[in-house]
């Protein structure tokens, strides 16, 4: 899906072929479930080429767990939307997802696997403490504005940098930025369940944070067009105290 | 306590609908008038068992049942309840307690990696399409 990944691992025992092997892997997913590409299964469904007995394993259970998400938002995640298939907003957490076991099945315990803003952030960091992950500034993507400390844990940043007409407020001639939340980060124990409802949170509005907070075991943080965060009450409890 | 006011209301509503539904033996009340209910006062039931129209709210369904005896009101009771939506069960077993806010400030502090929303070119293009679809072109 042409995102940058980017893994680090502190086990003593990694080599490159471990790496290589979790490159492969995103490499295979990418070909697969890219609808960017011309061949891959995405593009091949969207377009109504594939009967439904050439349907792969993978795409199988990535469809299964996408209606599961369907149902458990209400209708709000969707990866059907004007006729089309798209599957991205659930892929992406299920590829590190199945990355992250891979490197726990080779024995490794500290380590991050991160692709396009989300990421699973395993046992400790060079420092020998919980991995720090800052959320990024939808405003200023250089800067932070938030830092998280994070162990076996996984975190998805669902949002946009512009949402077209609601940023500017076409009523108001001084052009005030509407309240529409412009990101919203989630955390919760596997970075495919915090992808997946980040995603389907973001579609809701501002009532998504609310959903969120509903959720036992997920925690999020949403930022709004007018740069007002609002967080779920367990949140707090990831927050780095003075930058540690 | 929300889920019990909604579905009270949604039940008062819905006894005067399948009051005037007038089936005799019983029947379930079927979608053949759109009446506005009135005149409670002064009306003459005919005793039996009704069952109101399914309402969908966006809690989930409610249907009532009336049943009338000595041509008057005997009991009212919901034959379904909203339970089904993920939504509206989680508020019906926990008050949701209004969220903290802050101003969003930038931080100074080292991290090891970033999450944050990415712009896919998707996204960029159907964001494009839509402002020059907003300019008139």
């Amino acid at each position: 899906m042409g995102m940058p990944i980017t893994i680090e691992v502190v086990d003593r025992g990694v080599r490159p072929r471990h790496f290589e092997s979790v490159f492969r892997l995103f490499h295979q997913i990418d070909e697969r479930f890219s609808p960017f590409k011309e061949t891959s299964e995405t593009t091949l469904l969207d377009r109504g080429l594939l009967k439904s007995s050439q349907i792969s394993p993978q795409m199988r259970a990535v469809m299964q767990l996408a209606e599961e998400t369907t149902q458990a938002s209400g209708g709000y995640f969707n990866v059907y939307r004007e006729g089309r298939f798209n599957p991205v907003g659930i892929v992406k957490g299920w590829a590190i997802h199945k990355a992250a076991r891979l490197l726990h099945l080779a024995g490794f315990a500290d380590f991050y696997v991160e692709a396009g803003g989300d990421a699973q952030v395993c046992g400790r960091s060079p420092e020998g403490e919980p991995w720090l992950v800052g959320i990024r500034n939808p405003f200023e993507v250089s800067q932070i504005i938030k830092v998280l400390r994070l162990s076996d844990r996984g975190v998805a940043t669902s949002g946009t940098y512009f949402r077209g007409h609601h940023i500017y407020d076409p009523l108001n001639p001084a052009g005030r930025i509407a309240a529409e939340p412009v990101s919203l980060t989630v955390i919760a124990a596997d970075v495919l369940d915090a992808d997946r409802f980040a995603t389907a949170a973001f579609a809701m509005g501002q009532a998504g944070i609310t959903f969120i907070e509903g959720m036992d075991g997920y925690e999020g943080y949403l930022v709004d067009g007018q740069r007002t965060a609002t967080y779920t009450t367990g949140f707090a409890s990831y927050v780095a105290v003075d930058g540690r | 306590m929300k889920k019990l006011l909604l579905s009270a209301l949604t039940v008062l509503a819905f006894v005067a609908y399948a009051i005037f539904q007038r089936e005799t033996g019983g029947a379930i009340g079927t979608p053949t008038s759109t009446t506005a209910v009135g005149g409670v006062s002064g009306a003459s039931y005919q005793n039996g068992k009704y069952i109101g129209d399914i309402a969908n709210t966006s809690w989930g369904d409610v249907q009532v049942q009336v049943v009338i005896d000595n041509n008057r009101i005997a009991s009212v009771s919901a034959v379904q309840y909203p339970q089904d939506r993920p939504l509206s069960a989680k508020i019906n077993q926990v008050a949701i307690p209004m969220l903290e806010q802050e101003a969003v400030h930038m931080q100074s502090a080292e991290v090891e990696l970033v999450t944050g929303a990415t712009v896919t070119a998707e996204g960029f293009i159907e964001s494009l399409k839509n402002a020059l679809t907003q300019s008139g072109g």
